[in-house]
């Protein structure tokens, strides 16, 4: 029996700046399974890192929920006070960043900031909090973890405090992990043993993970669920393979097709014409429309409402599954 | 640690020699001295200042004086000042602490001032509060001292009569202990608030654009994600950070602790080395002034080293080698 994690319905940031309104999220609304690993492509600036921050109501001023629920284990934690919320970050939510480089504090060795989600969740002994630090950082796969503890993070490689950043949010053993573009300051061969280090925790700890990525690869290796957002919109979603081998957005289309395929020879990879447009007062038209191939005058009258395509895989257009056949 | 801090002790040396070249020859080539100043307007005959002269070694060749004079600074005895009829290390040592005690206590109630605030500030940015404290900052960066020192003194010792008017002890008291401390405490604490409230504008804001900038940094919100609560984030996660150029500073005001102000305590009447420095320029105390010049130059150098210790101390990426 499938069992619901994190719902969230209708979830709108909005960043009231000097020159408007930014709409970073606009009426997301996506599901998560427990045990479940959902990956979140888009361009840069699509708004999916603001996303997830929302989720764990870490916007800062000037952005804001502006309307919506982000529903966990049926708790609406977007009216939660902030005492409530904290918690939950940490415990039974988490996070782990992108820049591994900056994320983690300076001043303080890396042991220290692990075992301070123990000493805060857990009401464990400092004694307590460091046995099971030095465990955690072994179970991310750091040698000389007793050593490791009183490292600073300057004194780490990126790969190893990324690793550091895992076990951080794996102390509590949380029911959700937030990871934020995890490998994208990595070089490659760290990348694949992120990921894989990331795939063998969550079954250990049967966790659900929100995977955010701009690399469609790590959402076919390691989602179950994707979801597509543009200026953000979700504009697909479905099971990876339901998109992958069916993609039903123009956009999704667009960004399969510029992936670098093997077996292509001297061409040029695909982009999508145009750029990603400002998110201050977006019309009120599909927010594709002027890089779409396939517009037409019917796309103009409102961004267009998800429709179904097969199962639990929806796309927000208005020609969805229909224009391949065309 | 040990290493580094005596190696650059070692390296003060040369500094010092350096400095003591420039304090002594541009004091040496002032025209006149000491004697003909005391001679002018006097009874003295030719034969009582040449002998006087003789006596104090005014006519010497310059690079004997510098020798002599540096040979009895290596033990910390620099003469005999002419105003005070004293060694100039005793003379120091009289007045110096006035001032210090003034200065520590300003320093003191700055840090405790201006660090929170500039918290505040930063935590709240383009607040009603932020706005007001900036204000206050400015007025205090731009108000003069003897201004401010006068109004205070109008106010709190002339109308209130809460306050004492000048000095450093009640006249003709001969308090102790306890009391002695408060009549101290009383007189101190107008120059000191006058000393704090010039300063800390500029270590407000130093602390407000230390703190916004870390308050900034990835590392805060990974401490938000945590689930700390904002005070944790704020004092322990940001605080420690923002500390780092503080701190530094800490350092390098070492020697403004000693050096004395000049300004403040002639409005206050207090004995410090700061007037004790000036009266010593005007008079042509050349030993007493080529002494305070000397020990404010080691307290300079002193204070870098101070600095970089305390840099290292805070900051973990700092290693001295």
């Amino acid at each position: 029996m499938k069992e619901e994690l994190l719902q969230v319905r209708n979830l709108c940031t909005y960043f009231y700046t000097d020159t408007g309104v930014v709409k970073a999220v606009n009426d997301v609304s996506f599901m998560v399974e427990r045990g479940q690993t959902v990956g979140i492509v888009g361009e840069s600036g699509c708004g999916k890192s603001v996303m997830a921050m929302s989720i764990m109501r870490l916007i800062q001023n000037p952005g804001k929920i502006a309307a919506g629920q982000v529903l966990f284990k049926g708790r609406d934690l977007a009216g939660l006070t902030d005492k409530q919320i904290r918690r939950i970050n940490g415990d039974r939510i988490s996070m782990i960043f992108q820049e591994p480089m900056t994320s983690l504090n300076p001043v303080f060795t890396v042991g220290n900031q692990i075992a301070e989600v123990l000493l805060l969740h857990r009401n464990m002994s400092k004694r307590q909090a460091r046995e099971r630090t030095v465990e955690l950082i072994t179970t991310v796969g750091i040698p000389r973890a007793q050593g490791v503890f009183d490292s600073y993070p300057h004194e780490l490689s990126g790969g190893m405090r990324q690793r550091i950043m895992i076990a951080m949010a794996l102390a509590c053993e949380p029911e959700l992990l937030i990871a934020d573009e995890p490998t994208t300051a990595l070089d490659v061969t760290i990348q694949a043993q992120i990921l894989e280090l990331l795939g063998e925790i969550k079954k250990q700890y049967h966790m659900s993970i929100i995977l955010i990525t701009h690399d469609l690869g790590v959402i076919a290796e390691m989602a179950d669920y994707v979801i597509v957002m543009y200026a953000g919109k979700v504009v697909e979603r479905g099971s990876v393979k339901d998109v992958f081998m069916n993609p039903s957005h123009p956009y999704t289309c667009g960004l399969l097709k510029s992936k670098p395929q093997l077996d292509m020879e001297n061409e040029r990879l695909y982009t999508i014409p145009g750029q990603v447009p400002g998110l201050i007062e977006l019309p009120d038209a599909c927010h594709f429309y002027d890089r779409c191939e396939i517009r037409s005058s019917n796309c103009k009258k409102g961004f267009p409402g998800e429709s179904l395509i097969e199962g639990s895989h929806f796309a927000a257009c208005i020609k969805a599954g229909r224009h391949k056949n065309e | 640690m040990w290493n580094y801090i005596v190696r650059r002790i070692l390296q003060m040396i040369p500094i010092i020699i350096g400095v003591s070249l420039i304090i002594f020859f541009i004091i040496t080539l002032i025209p006149g001295n000491f004697i003909d100043a005391r001679a002018q307007g006097s009874h003295m005959t030719f034969e009582q200042v040449n002998h006087l002269k003789e006596l104090y070694g005014v006519n010497e060749p310059i690079h004997i004086k510098y020798l002599k004079w540096i040979k009895g600074a290596v033990k910390f005895d620099f003469g005999d000042s002419f105003t005070h009829q004293a060694p100039v290390s005793k003379v120091i040592d009289t007045f110096v602490w006035n001032s210090f005690t003034i200065a520590a206590i300003a320093f003191l109630l700055e840090l405790l001032i201006a660090i929170p605030i500039g918290i505040i500030c930063a935590t709240r940015q383009y607040s009603k509060l932020d706005y007001f404290f900036t204000i206050i900052a400015l007025v205090g960066i731009s108000l003069p001292s003897f201004f401010l020192g006068l109004i205070l003194i109008k106010f709190f010792a002339v109308d209130l009569k809460i306050l004492p008017l000048a000095g450093l002890d009640t006249p003709g008291s001969n308090y102790t202990g306890f009391q002695f401390l408060f009549d101290r405490l009383k007189h101190v604490i107008l120059p000191a608030f006058v000393l704090a409230f010039i300063s800390i504008g500029s270590m407000m804001r130093y602390t407000r654009t230390a703190v916004l900038e870390i308050i900034r940094q990835d590392y805060i919100r990974t401490a938000r994600a945590k689930g700390l609560s904002e005070k944790v984030v704020i004092y322990k996660h940001a605080l420690r950070n923002a500390l780092i150029p503080i701190v530094t500073l800490i350092g390098l005001s070492l020697p403004a602790l000693f050096a004395g102000a000049i300004i403040t305590e002639s409005i206050f009447g207090i004995p410090g080395i700061g007037k004790i420095a000036l009266d010593a320029v005007s008079k042509r105390d050349y030993p007493l002034l080529m002494g305070f010049s000397m020990f404010v130059a080691v307290l300079t150098l002193a204070g870098n080293l101070l600095s970089d210790i305390l840099y290292a101390i805070v900051d973990p990426r700092v290693k001295l080698k």
